[in-house]
């Protein structure tokens, strides 16, 4: 009878996880093909995996960096078997997605080990799954550090079992997906080997440990530099990761000080904490012990200096939600231990008290503060009619083996190729390659467009095939309004290219192609010099109020 | 008494607390702004509503709890504070004002109600 009503708990489970991955699946592939999706982080990743799927080096042209440089993420090399197949960023989707259901079973695996009631596991594992940092980081674009979610759970799984094989399997995947979990292992471990006497997670503490070095020392020399350009990320505190450690030791107030009040780029200060916090109805706070050793993957979010971090609806929670959603089984676990002091006939209202909580919490959260972040990265795609328009345009004119320089928008259409840029990248570098510069103008956006002889001198010395401008895009990223503007103009009056075609707002421009003929089709006719410029300017204004 | 039944009660409050705190950040984040009156951050109405939340959730929980009412009623109107510390929307948490105290005195009053 038992196993019965388990199967029926894990049926119920397994349809909701089944239902949140097709949802989301879709709202992804819709953001996708509606041209939602950015360079940074869609484009990135499709070129990233599309290289590895046809065994070549992934350097991507879109970073301008070795992708493993940016982020030690080998996994993505799985991620590759399909693509080479099928390219397309279904599968980069489907991966994210899966992953973050997945997570949902060990969790109930662990719950249901714990506390012995099939119906409460169940629901623990839903309030994991509705969680609003958790969801909403399937809607910007791609990140392999989400598939490391089901693996560490995997991992406290084991640890909590005393199953070395399982623990290590599973920190091994968890491991390669990005270079910050491997924090996670180490504190993981370290919490087996302290606090559940498990004497072989000493030996993942030593992996870990050893596996932070290599990747420190190796992501470097992959992107071709001597520091990873992340930790200037932490230059308050200190210049090399051991540096940043002592730093934060040896300013305890201000780091605390930081810890809580962790203020986003537009969350007030002390909000992100009780973002986290509060979907799992503040119950993690009653299992101080495990939160204690996620701690320092809170302080890498905490402690940095991009306020981005501290948002909801970016990735970087991923790496503290397992500890939460443990944390939040073992205060379950504790609360209906405490509870079993009370009568017999009262532990029934008890139960449903905490039930009634958690279960008002998780929706509460999921509606308040979910549908806010979605619409957000639903914002910016197009009518469905217009994205397809243009996506067939540039596949009619761009053949697949050109290099092609785009809008942030336009690059995840065109990102299959091994030289595909984001505009104004390669002529002039703007959050491009591995330097601290380049990761400063992702945030900033302060480029200064260079002056128009020495970009036409850049087009010229380091062309591409294909040049896409877009006269009305929803994003200028990484380049501001005034930028941008100024950034077209060089190229349009640029005589090593000529536009090839003109449809909607959107324009092609082709290396070599007929110059004065390319002016043609956007409405310009001077033949002299010195007023090309203004009438071009004139012809991009009237380009703005054309309909697709 | 016994430090068992302590820890239970604080439990129990706790946990109220919380459900209580949650329901009245509901009620602000959900009723129309009618409710809200220029000169408090929450109108007499709101505090009202708040209020009966918190009398029928200590009435409920009064047979959970162990000890005097009036400590217990104290303390859960004290926990159902928490509802400060949830964020009304994503980025921000309302204004804290001393009439959200109410939950106190309301707590107090539902421990007595349920006393047997």
């Amino acid at each position: 009878m038992t196993s019965l009503r388990n199967h029926w708990s894990l049926l119920f489970l397994l349809l909701t996880c089944l239902m949140f991955v097709l949802y989301f699946l879709w709202l992804q592939i819709r953001r996708y093909e509606q041209l939602g999706a950015y360079a940074f982080d869609l484009g990135i990743f499709q070129q990233a995996v599309w290289l590895m799927a046809h065994m070549e080096t992934p350097f991507v042209t879109v970073r301008g960096m070795n992708i493993l440089g940016d982020h030690f993420t080998p996994i993505l090399y799985l991620v590759a078997i399909p693509y080479r197949f099928w390219a397309h960023p279904f599968w980069l989707f489907l991966s994210q997605t899966v992953a973050l259901a997945a997570g949902a079973l060990p969790l109930y695996r662990l719950a249901l080990r714990h506390i012995q009631k099939d119906w409460l596991a169940a629901i623990i594992a839903i309030g994991y799954l509705l969680h609003p940092a958790l969801f909403t980081m399937l809607l910007f674009d791609f990140h392999p550090v989400l598939l490391s979610i089901p693996f560490v759970l995997w991992a406290m799984d084991a640890a909590d079992e005393g199953r070395p094989k399982v623990f290590a399997i599973a920190a091994i995947f968890a491991l390669a997906c990005k270079e910050e979990v491997s924090l996670v292992i180490l504190m993981l471990s370290a919490y087996a080997a302290i606090v559940r006497k498990q004497k072989w997670a000493w030996w993942g503490v030593v992996g870990s440990v050893c596996w932070i070095a290599v990747v420190l020392k190796l992501m470097p020399f992959l992107a071709g530099v001597e520091h990873s350009a992340y930790l200037a990320l932490y230059s308050r505190w200190g210049e090399t990761p051991l540096g940043i450690v002592w730093g934060i030791l040896t300013r305890p107030f201000e780091a605390l000080r930081e810890l809580v009040l962790c203020q986003g780029h537009a969350t007030a200060p002390g909000v992100y904490p009780l973002l986290l916090l509060f979907p799992f109805a503040f119950f993690p706070l009653l299992a101080p012990d495990l939160l204690l050793f996620g701690l320092p993957n809170y302080a890498l979010i905490a402690l940095n200096e991009r306020v981005t971090f501290r948002e909801l609806g970016y990735q970087y929670a991923s790496t503290i939600l397992p500890w939460l959603a443990v944390a939040s089984m073992i205060g379950w676990k504790r609360l209906l231990q405490v509870g079993s002091e009370l009568p017999t006939s009262l532990q029934r209202r008890w139960h449903f008290l905490l039930t009634l909580t958690w279960c008002i919490c998780v929706a509460f959260s999921a509606y308040r503060y979910g549908p806010p972040v979605i619409q957000r990265f639903m914002s910016d795609i197009l009518p469905p009619k217009e994205a397809k328009a243009i996506v067939d345009f540039l596949n009619r004119h761009i053949p697949p083996d050109a290099s092609v320089t785009a809008p942030t928008s336009l690059v995840p259409p065109l990102a299959h190729r091994k030289r595909i840029y984001m505009f104004p990248n390669p002529f002039q570098q703007v959050a491009f390659g591995p330097s601290v510069e380049a990761l400063k103008q992702q945030i900033e956006m302060r480029v200064e467009p260079l002056p128009v002889s020495e970009f036409h001198k850049r087009m010229r010395e380091q062309p591409v095939d294909f040049v896409v401008l877009k006269a009305r895009p929803y994003s200028y990223w990484p380049l501001g309004f005034d930028a941008y503007e100024t950034l077209v103009l060089h190229v349009l009056t640029c005589p090593d290219y000529g536009i090839i075609a003109v449809q909607g707002d959107v324009v092609i421009l082709k290396h070599k192609a007929d110059f004065s003929q390319g002016l043609q089709l956007l409405g310009v006719s001077t033949k002299r010099q010195e007023q090309l410029r203004d009438e071009v300017k004139v012809a991009w204004e009237r380009l703005k109020s054309v309909r697709w | 008494m016994q430090w068992d039944k302590v820890k239970v009660t604080v439990a129990v409050l706790f946990v109220g607390g919380i459900l209580a705190g949650t329901i009245i950040a509901a009620i602000r984040s959900l009723l129309p702004r009618w409710t809200v009156l220029a000169i408090l951050p929450y109108s007499p109405p709101m505090l009202i509503l708040e209020g009966l939340v918190v009398v029928h959730i200590a009435f409920w929980l009064r047979p959970l709890t162990f000890g005097h009412w009036a400590l217990n009623g104290l303390v859960l109107g004290l926990f159902a504070q928490s509802a400060a510390f949830i964020p009304y929307d994503i980025h921000s948490l309302l204004p804290y004002h001393w009439s959200a105290l109410i939950t106190v005195p309301a707590a107090l009053i539902g421990m007595a109600l349920g006393e047997r």
